[in-house]
């Protein structure tokens, strides 16, 4: 095991997750996402190294509102993740449940349910409850192509709702990470890196 | 040219942090603060000056008034002049530890690069009181694994430095001599001893997170205060080190005058990754920029009485002092020392004939800004702080906002597409409206290199690794991010647009916060052929508080930290003194007095 300090996966994350196609405008939301995850719930890294060829795979799936009612929304990832399109989505539902008071927001074709706690917890720090409800295997892991149902209502916010006991104390004392999973963000991070050449070396300051 | 636009807003935030009565003054200058189209331009950027604001000065203030104790504990060294120093620092009840190993010298006259693998002097910032074997253990892991090294929380962090001039060789054969340098000496050679190469903590190689001891409002609270506190205490050890090394040279070496050792700084080189980051992070910039413009508001709404008037004539016309001797660069690259010294003389002037009375200052601040020169008018503005140091207290803003989530970027998607079309007309027509298109205008793209994540440029038409930028363009996505709103109705949230398009989450963060929150965005397009690093780093450079910092090339620009900055006896003393371009020059100071000694 590796002690990993949350600034430093902080700073890695988003070079890391470019290399696993997240574009340059999402990058540092879906690394705040993945380093929360990483320190209060554990398995984000893992999450990408075990999902890595399906998360750059070409073309890349783009969410899409499919059906709307005065019932609910239907959106369809199209085999995208939550790593993806999570604060994506959870936005739309904040913005649908500001318009309607109270919102149902169903997600289907989608991935990734260990970035739930995250996203429900910036939710209420935005003003939003959620009642989410996402299918789980016999195993215990989250449908591969599921369908995820939000349940929105708007309340006062909460503040601070992602300053949980575990990830101060992370912010503290760091995250331990797996050599596994070391070796991923570090062989990631570094993938952005451009080889050097002396031409480079004249550019350099 | 001041820019005429409506009343800056300030977060309510910012005043909460402030003691009533100077928040309340405080709000009532607002409307004399600067718009971010003139404050954020490259011009006035080059033009930027350090300010009893900047994060070495307010580390300096919090030193002397904390009594902070630094003391040398230990020292070895061998005849190759290899060896180790530790030193013991007590910070308002923080006790922390120093380890410097000191390693064979480079070969003279080598420019220790960024890239570089070798070592001079590796520095390890403990908790705690001083633990050799920790030390090093963390040296070992240094010098197996460098920057892949691992370390663990009780470790503030790594910083490294090197010789960089004959300056330590030319001291220490003096010292051996019984002879002194000069104050022109050292200043002829730089200035300095040693050179800063660079604090490597907040988490890096599993360092110790800022977050968890600035969260506490502690002494090392406020952003930057540890990497220039590192800075800070290699000025000490080139100071200790160059008077060990002639000792053993010699048992009757003599030891550097008070005045001497106070004048010494440290060298610092900054190149591109500090556009980078200014670029990066748009809540920090605004974080360090608007307390400063809070404060140039606040002093423009000051009358200009007579002790005030005396007080800036003093302080200007040592600036301008200062200007007249400061080491000169390309007239491309900065405004000649001489053009800012001569503008500051007309300043100097005007204020030993003003007639003190009603008036406030900010009528004599615009009338400065026809001088001549852009920098000469924002010396003028940092150096009136120094007369009012109320302003002092602005710094708790920065202190306040840094870290937490009132400052952060995040998207607010119950915003229409329409009022995030008005935000782009008012705060980004600098780039939505510019020339985006033609040939040069989008030349560079920024990445980082192999060796060792170094920032640098390369040409889209040339240059491999386009797919691999990183710099945010703030300018292309803004201006793409326009074009994409365009085919959506005003009444669209932006929680529906990004559902569509989550690519432009980024630049839509960005252009909600400024409109919150001014001074985030620097006016300049970085990916433009124009575009001159060296005006960004001037400012970097000036927000840390270097003074008369000197453009090498456009990439590279050259500096000075903590000249005649108070020494530890004077911390444990709570003496700060005068220092920076404001304070009569060393060599017309009486010096010497026991007081400042070591």
């Amino acid at each position: 095991m590796i002690t990993i300090a949350v600034p430093e996966l902080r700073r890695y994350a988003p070079d890391a997750l470019r290399m696993v196609g997240i574009p340059i405008g999402q990058a540092d939301e879906v690394a705040d996402m993945l380093v929360w995850t990483q320190a209060v719930t554990g398995a984000a890294v893992k999450f990408v190294q075990d999902n890595r060829a399906r998360l750059n795979w070409r073309p890349q799936p783009r969410p899409r509102v499919v059906d709307e009612n005065a019932d609910e929304v239907v959106v369809d990832l199209r085999g995208g993740s939550l790593l993806e399109f999570g604060p994506r989505v959870f936005d739309f539902v904040q913005a649908e449940t500001a318009a309607h008071g109270s919102r149902r927001v169903r997600a289907r074709a989608v991935y990734g349910g260990i970035f739930l706690p995250y996203l429900v917890a910036r939710a209420a720090e935005r003003g939003v409850h959620l009642d989410v409800s996402f299918p789980e295997t016999p195993q215990g892991d989250f449908e591969p192509r599921g369908e995820l149902t939000i349940e929105a209502t708007r309340v006062p916010a909460t503040p601070g709702a992602l300053q949980t006991d575990a990830y101060r104390s992370a912010v503290d004392r760091g995250i331990e990470l797996s050599d596994a999973d070391f070796t991923t963000v570090i062989g990631l991070f570094e993938m952005l890196r451009v080889p050097t050449s002396e031409r480079s070396r004249t550019h350099a300051g | 040219m001041t820019t005429t636009k409506a009343t800056i807003p300030v977060p309510e935030s910012v005043f909460a942090v402030l003691s009533e009565e100077f928040g309340s003054r405080l709000r009532r200058a607002v409307p004399l603060m600067r718009h971010p189209d003139d404050v954020m331009s490259p011009s006035v950027l080059r033009g930027m000056a350090a300010s009893k604001l900047s994060f070495a000065q307010t580390l300096v203030r919090r030193m002397t008034e904390g009594k902070w104790r630094i003391e040398l504990v230990h020292c070895e060294l061998s005849e190759d002049g290899t060896g180790f120093l530790a030193y013991d620092i007590q910070a308002e009840g923080l006790q922390l530890s120093f380890g410097v190993f000191v390693y064979p010298p480079l070969p003279p006259g080598h420019t220790r690069m960024f890239r570089d693998t070798k070592l001079e002097f590796l520095g390890i910032l403990l908790e705690g009181p001083i633990d050799v074997a920790r030390f090093r253990r963390e040296r070992d892991e240094a010098d197996t694994n460098l920057w892949r090294g691992r370390t663990d929380p009780k470790v503030y962090g790594w910083t490294i430095a090197s010789r960089g001039t004959r300056m330590f060789d030319d001291v220490v054969a003096a010292l051996v001599r019984g002879e002194q340098p000069t104050v022109e000496q050292i200043d002829a050679n730089g200035g300095y001893i040693l050179r800063n190469g660079g604090f490597y903590g907040n988490g890096r190689m599993g360092t110790r997170a800022w977050r968890s001891y600035a969260r506490g409002g502690g002494p090392l609270a406020m952003p930057y205060h540890i990497d220039l506190f590192c800075v800070y205490l290699w000025r000490l050890v080139s100071l200790d080190l160059v008077e060990a090394t002639a000792r053993m040279h010699s048992p009757s070496a003599t030891v550097l005058r008070p005045s001497v050792r106070r004048h010494v700084g440290i060298g610092n080189s900054s190149g591109l990754g500090t556009v980078a980051a200014l670029v990066r992070w748009p809540s920090r910039l605004a974080s360090f920029i608007l307390p400063r413009e809070l404060g140039f508001a606040y002093t423009a709404a000051q009358t200009a009485d007579a002790a005030s008037t005396r007080r800036l004539a003093d302080l200007v016309g040592n600036a301008r002092d200062a200007y007249r001797n400061a080491p000169e660069a390309a007239p491309e690259l900065i405004e000649p020392r001489e053009s800012v010294a001569t503008a500051l003389d007309r300043v100097h002037k005007a204020l030993v004939a003003a007639d003190p009375g009603e008036e406030t200052w900010a009528r004599f601040l615009e009338d400065a800004e026809d001088y001549g020169s852009v920098e000469a008018a924002e010396v003028l503005r940092s150096l009136l702080l120094e007369v009012y140091p109320e302003t002092y207290e602005l710094s708790r803003i920065t202190e306040a906002f840094t870290p937490g989530p009132e400052f952060a970027l995040k998207v607010d998607p119950e915003m229409s597409v329409g009022e995030l079309r008005a935000i782009l007309r008012e705060q980004f027509a600098w780039c939505v409206d510019a020339d985006l298109e033609s040939p040069g205008k989008r030349e560079f793209f920024w990445y980082r290199s192999e060796e060792n994540g170094e920032n640098r440029r390369g040409e889209r038409s040339v240059d491999v690794g386009i797919e691999r930028e990183t710099v945010i363009d703030v300018a292309g996505a803004v201006r793409r991010l326009a074009d994409f709103l365009d085919a959506y109705d005003a009444g669209t949230s932006i929680g529906r647009f990004l559902l569509d398009e989550p690519e432009h989450t980024l630049a839509v963060a960005r252009a909600q916060f400024a409109a919150t929150t001014p001074y985030s965005e620097i006016r300049a397009s970085v990916c433009d052929a124009d575009f001159l690093a060296s005006n960004t780093i001037r400012c970097f450079l000036a927000i840390l508080g270097i003074e008369l910092p000197t453009p090498h090339s456009g990439r590279w620009v050259r500096g000075l930290f903590y000249r005649d900055a108070p020494l530890p006896a004077d911390l444990v003393a709570g003496r700060e003194g005068a220092w920076g371009v404001g304070a009569p020059a060393a060599a017309d100071q009486p010096r010497d007095e026991p007081a400042m000694g070591v």
